[in-house]
């Protein structure tokens, strides 16, 4: 019997088709930041060559954020809060949000994508991008990576409102984190808390 | 929002006035939405009405801006509560022990303020974090090394005043050990040095911890006496070298000179550097609940059987990786002569792990097993479980802990007794109990348990790990640590002479904090006013 896992990596690579236009976004809201995609998984692989296709750069992790983070985007946060879109297991968001927050950024999209035994895919909007909901998601079908892509990629990102944790930083629902994929837009807030990172200086002697 | 106890919503809202003159209104957060950011994700109160949460945050930038916070916390009576990253999970986070208190975030004190290479220490500010030194040493090429415990973003100073613990040589390892001088905050909002620190102009503050006089410092590890707002740290030259080997034991009571050898090692400096403890034969029965109960029993005949199950499916009872750091020649000789030793155990077995020359190459990092052995700060444990084979870290988790002696029989002990707790319970733990060496001459039982978003398994985790707190007294063991909703049940099996050293504890607290401003309840310190509650 096919485990949900194994479901989720044997989703056949979709055809790049306009799926956008079923989504309810507008396509010139406008495209910014990092993708993150999980590459163990093929919906997330999928997600990824959809949001280059926008021109968005691509950066693939195998479950763990540790050099993305160190390397890239604790350094870049510092200067500028920078979007970041992703496709990912539980623990990658779970870091990412808490790192981002300090960082004056939250989760400002989230949706579940929950692999059943039948092989089905249910979808749980958890904080909605656009007027997308679990209906249209479920009307793209096995494209619905693609259709992720199109729809957080290009949602505005501008006057989001002030958010708390997302669910991700919660105590977990699910026994295998695997089974479920997270879909996720971190991106700053306004109002929101000050960016508390910055950094780190050092002052040889100061304040002694 | 839920007002401190006791708190009138007038005096609040005058502390929060003052407060943003303190530190800019950027810097207080009262939203509901920047308050949320502080609950405990692994909090076993989860979305109950019990579940403790903070009303309010304030992050100052300097010692001296914490001083004026708490000058007005006392004027307005309102607890604050101090965090340093608040990424304490497991212990708490950034939640507070009693609802209605302001956390005190200290994120923003990130500065490293000196790194000495000839010396080996640092000096820095709470909101320094593992990655954040590591990063600052790496940029500079200095030869050395920082001890990081499994999550890397966590602060320095927080983890070792919680007495946190790593994975490189002693003393590095043990977190608090290897601090040297602090500057705290008193609860009275005094601004104090420890060690060479009270000598102004001190030049050897981070190299003598003892300075002159009582040596107080203990004072301010989990505790609530004070806010600490510089630490220094010792760190670890590079060594030339390290190398790891595994022993393997089939027997049921091969852990009796399994650790007795490994005491020895440890304690004449042969071996340099923690343990890691495991039982593979117990993650083989997980699954078999007949066997499973047999680790509960000291019945010959059960005992038999799981040794007979060791040698049929070829699976240790006890395995031990050895770490040595070092010159090559020296560090080889130590794992040879540690094997010798070993190899009067019968059926002993050894597998050579991983040798490594520094600096090693980036590809050689990428590759590492266990990044923290060698001082290196990592996310990993989230995503692949931290060091076992059970639990995916971002499950909420709690670890019971109590502190056993460093012997094979404590163990045996040990291990029947809580399997018994935990089959009395049936309780579901996502870590089965074995013994981890973080100090010297002790060992701790990590029994993790999940942290559910239901609420009914939370219950029964906290009614298990009670009775665990109680029947570990019972038998002369105590919890090293604990997450903040426990801290009453530990520290009151603390209770020598009519609870003696918890009145010594209550005397000093209201003494440095006359008004009970810092952490009310910490480490079951609580001031004067919520004592008798």
């Amino acid at each position: 019997m096919t485990n949900r896992r194994e479901f989720l990596q044997a989703t056949a690579l979709a055809a790049a088709v306009p799926i956008i236009a079923r989504s309810g976004i507008a396509a010139d809201a406008g495209s910014e930041g990092l993708v993150v995609f999980d590459r163990r998984f093929p919906p997330a692989r999928r997600f990824a060559d959809r949001a280059g296709l926008e021109g968005l750069e691509l950066r693939g992790i195998d479950g763990d954020i540790t050099r993305l983070w160190f390397e890239e985007l604790s350094l870049r946060w510092k200067d500028e809060s920078i979007p970041v879109t992703g496709l990912t297991a539980r623990p990658a968001l779970f870091c990412l949000e808490r790192l981002a927050w300090d960082h004056g950024m939250r989760v400002v999209s989230h949706i579940q994508h929950i692999g059943q035994p039948n092989g089905e895919v249910v979808h749980s909007v958890r904080i909605p991008v656009g007027t997308i909901g679990s209906r249209e998601l479920a009307a793209a079908g096995d494209l619905w990576p693609e259709f992720m892509a199109d729809a957080l990629t290009r949602a505005p990102v501008k006057d989001r409102k002030p958010r708390g944790p997302s669910e991700a930083s919660m105590p977990a629902a699910f026994d295998n984190d695997e089974s479920v994929l997270h879909s996720w837009v971190i991106a700053p807030v306004l109002p929101a808390m000050r960016a508390t990172a910055r950094a780190s200086k050092t002052t040889r002697g100061l304040s002694r | 929002m839920t007002l401190p106890p006791g708190v009138r919503q007038t005096d609040f809202d005058n502390a929060i006035s003052r407060w943003r003159e303190v530190v800019g209104a950027e810097w207080v957060f009262s939203s509901d939405e920047d308050v949320a950011l502080y609950r405990d994700a692994y909090s076993p109160l989860w979305n109950e009405p019990e579940e403790k949460v903070a009303s309010a945050a304030v992050a100052p930038d300097s010692a001296e801006q914490v001083q004026e916070i708490v000058r007005i916390a006392n004027q307005f009576s309102i607890p604050l509560y101090p965090i340093s990253t608040g990424r304490n999970l497991g212990y708490g986070g950034a939640a507070p022990v009693v609802s209605g208190s302001v956390v005190l975030d200290l994120k923003r004190m990130n500065r490293i303020l000196e790194v000495d290479e000839r010396n080996a220490y640092a000096l820095v500010e709470p909101g320094v974090s593992y990655f954040d030194l590591y990063r600052h040493i790496q940029d500079r090429g200095l030869k050395l090394w920082i001890d990081c415990p499994d999550p890397g973003w966590g602060s320095l100073i927080g983890n070792a005043l919680d007495h946190g613990v790593g994975y490189t040589m002693n003393p590095y390892r043990d977190h608090f050990d290897a601090h040297c001088g602090m500057e705290v905050v008193t609860g009275a909002g005094e601004l104090v040095r420890t060690g060479m620190g009270a000598l102004p102009g001190s030049t050897t503050w981070q190299h003598f911890r003892y300075g002159y006089g009582p040596f107080i410092d203990g004072m301010f590890s989990q505790s609530n006496f004070g806010v600490v707002t510089k630490m220094g740290i010792w760190l670890m030259p590079e060594p030339e070298a390290y190398i790891d080997g595994t022993v393997e034991v089939f027997g049921h009571d091969d852990i009796i000179p399994l650790l007795d050898h490994m005491n020895y090692v440890m304690n004449t400096g042969l071996q340099n550097a923690g343990t890691n403890l495991q039982s593979p034969l117990r993650f083989a029965v997980a699954r078999n609940p007949e066997l499973r109960a047999a680790l509960a029993s000291d019945d010959p005949a059960d005992i038999a059987r799981l040794n007979a199950f060791a040698s049929e499916q070829d699976v240790p009872f006890y395995t031990n990786i050895f770490k040595f750091y070092g010159p090559e020649e020296v560090v080889r000789a130590q794992w040879n002569y540690t094997k010798t030793r070993l190899s009067s155990i019968p059926n002993a077995r050894f597998r050579e792990g991983a040798f490594y020359r520094f600096p090693i190459t980036e590809e050689q990092k990428a590759n590492i097993r266990d990044p923290q052995d060698l001082g290196i700060p990592t996310l990993a444990t989230f995503s692949i479980g931290a060091r076992s084979n059970f639990a995916p870290a971002t499950r909420g988790h709690l670890g019971f802990s109590p502190v056993i002696p460093m012997t094979g029989e404590a163990v045996i002990e040990s291990q029947r007794v809580f399997q018994q707790v935990l089959q009395e319970f049936g309780t579901d733990v996502a870590l089965l109990v074995f013994p981890q060496s973080f100090h010297p001459r002790t060992l701790v039982i990590l029994c993790m348990f999940y942290v559910m978003p239901d609420i009914e398994t939370n219950q029964a985790v906290r009614r298990t790990f009670r009775r665990l707190v109680e029947v570990a007294a019972q038998h002369g063991w105590g919890e090293y640590r604990t997450h903040t909703e426990f801290m009453d049940d530990c520290a009151a099996a603390y209770s020598f002479n009519d609870n003696a050293l918890l009145r010594l504890h209550e005397t000093i607290k209201d003494a440095v904090d006359p008004n009970g401003i810092i952490a009310a309840g910490r480490y079951g310190i609580w001031p004067r006013h919520m004592r008798d509650a």
